[in-house]
């Protein structure tokens, strides 16, 4: 593990060569601190907003539309404008709503609910931090760090661009799960220090669902490091470049059906990961009050709600790196690489962001489609579905190298960025096809015996509908 | 076994996309609308409450002429809302010189109806008391006369303000308005319509009598409108006549407002 | 300097963590230190420059067995408030255990402080030692290594633990006859 290269660069600026190590931390900061909070952080404070107006909109209301900015801007022209009387301020701060565009971005800040974000973060912070009388002292206090560095140390491996990772993890698809796997400690911690049998069994319930998810994550990941033979993310986002002007079809998961499969099962397994619904069995408030962090309040809770949204964006943001060519964009690189240097950065960051912000309104998304399932449904919904579903296509994964080795298809691809020459499995357009027509032609020939043997109707409900 | 575990998946993906869908058109439809046109919430303070319910208990009224301060409304309360003074009148009955119920303590509980040995008290259906439509109304002393005047939320402040003033050191002008909107005589607390009724010959006599101010209303509105009209056609011309005038004294452009 | 504080910051998290888990009486607590001493090993494998094993013992010690251990600490009955009193036995078990330690630990530093000048020439030369520590070709290495030659020692330490976990469950199950109603 060493530190990326632009933390190297920033360090060697400040100190010369062979930078002091306040240097590298400095480098750190700006590489890894700075753009989780400039990216992570203002996503996942949206990603509530988000999910409250898409909300709102699949069940025709209208969602947060009424605190505006115009409470801020009123702010601003009383303390600018101190020294004048009221009625005078009043007359300014008209004066500025009727401004060409402003008032009617105001307006639209209104109507989309930005000023919420602003509310609900102001009262977040200003909120009693409340520790009740039989909490286990310092486990509780602890628990919401322990979850919010369980969703933070991850985004340390996550490649934002070509030279924007804070650590060069050799292992870095491995090191992802490894660091996110100190939120379940949060929680459990969270469960045990409330003192509450509520808190208690949302932190059991967490912890059963997550210590079973994470073999289909694992099993999803270990598909494409099969794939790409690299366990290392910048080398798999290199993996995934074909070098054409359609480069999108480059990316994993338009490479194999099993790689497809593989994507949707990261993505559901990733879902229960960061108990959202369908699977937020921990916090679910029909059954247990708020779960793990019933007893939480102020900024604390607002840790914990934090760390949701993160680690929503890190299953975003890993699902990309592994399967949607990570930071590249889908019509080619060279346009981009022909930039300079930081505005190469930003518009590779900016296309990650675009890509696991996608990923969040889809979980936003389902969130507001499916019901909670029920405990046991989880569970078997994981060892009985997702579990075997992902041997079934890493066997079949690895009956298509195996094939497509022997059918010639590994090429050396075409250098890309800082990796030369790396193995790829360079299909041509037939064997392309061949990959996908024959496991997709098996598996609808299976469904559909399947459907003809067991898919009828159960007599009950034939009865109930007259055989409809 | 597994031809079954194939068709729970397939029936699984099945019902998931069938919902996704749903949630999906719902989404668009609800984005397409016109302003949320789509939306089924009603947003009250902008968008006024049409649909109110018959047996809504909205603000109390009472009739100051059958009050006969037993204070029976008062010991009934559970939050203290009701303060009163009484005084007898020429026929020796007690009747109310001051009856205010504090619209902010009261939880719309209905128990002080009940309590109420001459049926003085009742509930309206009229529920608005948002300081800034016309709240004003209800919360002083008004003749019948005085009650269809609509007040702005500076009238509201402005007669709060003169009220609490002691009357002699207001100045006459002020006295004329505060006048003009209180009458220290008038009904106490009075809601828009009096629709408190507990059987079938009150509901129908307080229908009719809804349906009359109804009537009475819109006339008025009507009126109103044309009246604005013709004063809004006569400030425009005046502005009008006012901007020719200043214009050759160098404001061309009559001020920097878009 | 930095590299060294670090160093010695792991090493005394590891060590406190073990003191920890083995003397705190709440028995949630211990597990809890049980896992700062997890990490602080953690912590030293990447002092050694093997990044797979320290990800490999946060996801397996940390990410696995501390969970499990404290879900069966949750799931004991009347652990909240009860208070672990440590047998006579345990404890003098206990001390002998501690001073076993101590030997092997001595003995270990005196071995470490004799041969450190050999490892630091061996070290020194290009290619002498295998390149199994480092990172990426080394985690391929000891990849190869268990799907390879130990293919067989793997697959059965995996059955052991398999056969020993459904043991577990056949042990604790209670024994009731199924209803018949429920099936069909």
């Amino acid at each position: 593990m060493e530190f990326g290269p632009a933390v190297n660069t920033i360090a060697t600026w400040i100190s010369g060569p062979d930078p002091s190590w306040w240097a590298v931390g400095i480098g750190l900061v700006a590489v890894w601190v700075i753009p989780v909070l400039a990216i992570v952080f203002p996503v996942a404070a949206v990603g509530q907003i988000i999910e409250r107006k898409v909300a709102a909109a699949m069940q025709r209301r209208h969602g947060p539309n009424t605190v505006g900015m115009d409470g801020i801007l009123r702010l601003v022209v009383r303390l600018a404008f101190f020294f004048l009387p009221r009625a005078a301020q009043d007359r300014i701060q008209a004066r500025i709503t009727a401004l060409p565009g402003v008032g009617w971005t105001l307006g639209l800040l209104q109507r989309s609910g930005l000023g919420q974000l602003a509310a609900d973060g102001v009262k977040m912070i200003g909120k009693e931090d409340i520790v009740p009388a039989g909490t286990d002292g310092l486990v509780f206090r602890a628990a919401p760090y322990l979850a919010l560095v369980g969703a933070f140390l991850p985004f340390a491996a996550i490649p934002f661009a070509q030279n924007l990772v804070a650590l060069e993890v050799p292992v870095g698809a491995l090191y992802v799960v490894a660091a996110s796997g100190f939120t379940v400690v949060g929680l459990l911690m969270a469960g045990w220090g409330s003192g509450n049998k509520f808190s208690l069994l949302g932190g059991m319930r967490a912890v059963a669902q997550v210590v079973s998810y994470e073999i289909p994550v694992g099993l999803a990941i270990a598909g494409v490091v099969l794939w790409c033979g690299t366990m290392d993310l910048h080398q798999i986002v290199a993996h995934q470049y074909n070098g054409q002007w359609y480069s999108f079809l480059g990316w994993n998961i338009f490479q194999s059906p099993f790689l497809a499969l593989l994507a949707c099962l990261l993505f559901f397994a990733g879902l229960a990961e960061c108990q959202r619904t369908p699977f937020d069995m921990a916090e679910a408030e029909s059954e247990l009050v708020s779960g793990f962090n019933t007893e939480y309040s102020g900024l604390r809770w607002g840790m914990f709600a934090m760390a949701e949204y993160s680690e929503m964006i890190l299953v975003g943001a890993l699902v990309s790196t592994l399967f949607l060519g990570g930071y590249q964009s889908p019509i080619g690189e060279p346009w981009i690489m022909s930039l300079p240097g930081w505005l190469e950065t930003i518009i590779h960051a900016g296309i990650l962001l675009v890509k696991f912000t996608l990923g969040v309104v889809l979980m936003v998304w389902i969130r507001w489609t499916l019901p909670r399932f029920r405990v046991d449904q989880v569970m078997r919904l994981c060892w009985l579905t997702l579990v075997p579903l992902c041997l079934l296509s890493l066997f079949g994964l690895a009956l298509t190298m195996l094939l497509g080795g022997l059918a010639g298809g590994v090429h050396t691809g075409p250098a890309y960025g800082r990796i030369p020459g790396m193995q790829h499995i360079n299909l041509d357009a037939l064997g392309w096809l061949v990959t996908w027509v024959v496991p997709v032609g098996f598996a609808a020939v299976l469904v559909a015996v399947a459907r003809r043997r067991h898919g009828q109707m159960h007599p009950a409900l034939k009865q109930l509908t007259g055989g409809a | 076994m597994i031809l079954a575990w194939v068709n729970g998946i397939y029936e699984g993906v099945d019902a998931f996309l069938t919902g996704m869908g749903t949630t999906a058109r719902f989404l668009v439809e609800n984005v397409r609308g016109q302003g949320g046109a789509t939306a089924v919430t009603r947003q009250y303070p902008q968008q006024p409450a049409e649909i109110v319910g018959e047996r809504v208990r909205g603000h109390l009224f009472n009739k100051a002429d059958i009050c006969i301060v037993c204070h029976a409304c008062d010991k009934a309360c559970p939050v203290d809302c009701f303060s009163m003074d009484g005084e007898r009148d020429a026929n020796n009955k007690m009747r109310a010189s001051r009856f205010d119920i504090d619209l902010s303590k009261c939880i719309y509980c209905g128990l002080c109806v009940r309590a109420c040995p001459t049926d003085s008290l009742s509930m309206t259906t009229g529920f608005e008391i948002d300081p800034h439509t016309d709240a004003g109304r209800y919360l002083f002393r008004r003749n019948t006369g005085q009650l269809d005047r609509k007040l702005d939320a500076p009238d509201v402040v402005r007669m709060a303000q003169l009220a609490n003033q002691p009357r002699e050191s207001l100045s006459a002008e002020d006295r004329a308005w505060l006048d003009s909107v209180v009458d220290p005589a008038g009904e106490h607390l009075i809601g828009m319509y009096g629709l408190g009724y507990f059987t079938p010959e009150e509901k129908a006599k307080a229908d009719a009598e809804r349906e009359r101010k109804k009537k009475e209303k819109e006339a008025a509105a009507a009126a109103a409108k044309a009246a604005k009209a013709a004063l809004e056609k006569a400030a425009a011309e005046k502005a009008l006549a006012a901007k020719e005038a200043a214009t050759p004294a160098g404001r061309p452009d009559g001020g920097n407002a878009p | 300097m930095i590299e060294t504080a670090l160093f010695w910051t792991c090493c005394l998290t590891a060590m406190a963590g073990a003191l920890g888990a083995a003397t705190v009486r709440n028995l949630f607590h211990a597990a809890l230190l049980l896992g700062i001493c997890l990490a602080g090993v953690a912590g030293l494998y990447l002092f050694l420059e093997a990044s797979y094993l320290a990800c490999v013992q946060v996801v397996v010690y940390i990410g696995g067995v501390l969970i499990l251990v404290l879900f069966a600490t949750l799931f004991s009955a009347d652990i909240m408030g009860a208070v672990q009193r440590t047998p006579i036995w345990l404890r003098v078990a206990g001390l002998a255990g501690a001073a076993l330690a101590a030997i092997v630990a001595g003995r270990l530093a005196q071995t470490a402080i004799a041969h450190a000048a050999d490892l630091q020439q061996v070290r020194s030369q290009p290619g002498a030692l295998p390149d199994v520590i480092d990172g990426g070709p080394g985690s391929r290495v000891i990849g190869d290594l268990l799907v390879g030659g130990w293919l067989v020692p793997f697959l059965v330490a995996g059955m052991l633990l398999t056969a020993t976990l459904v043991g577990a469950v056949c042990i604790v199950r209670r024994h009731r006859r199924p209803p018949e109603a429920q099936r069909g």
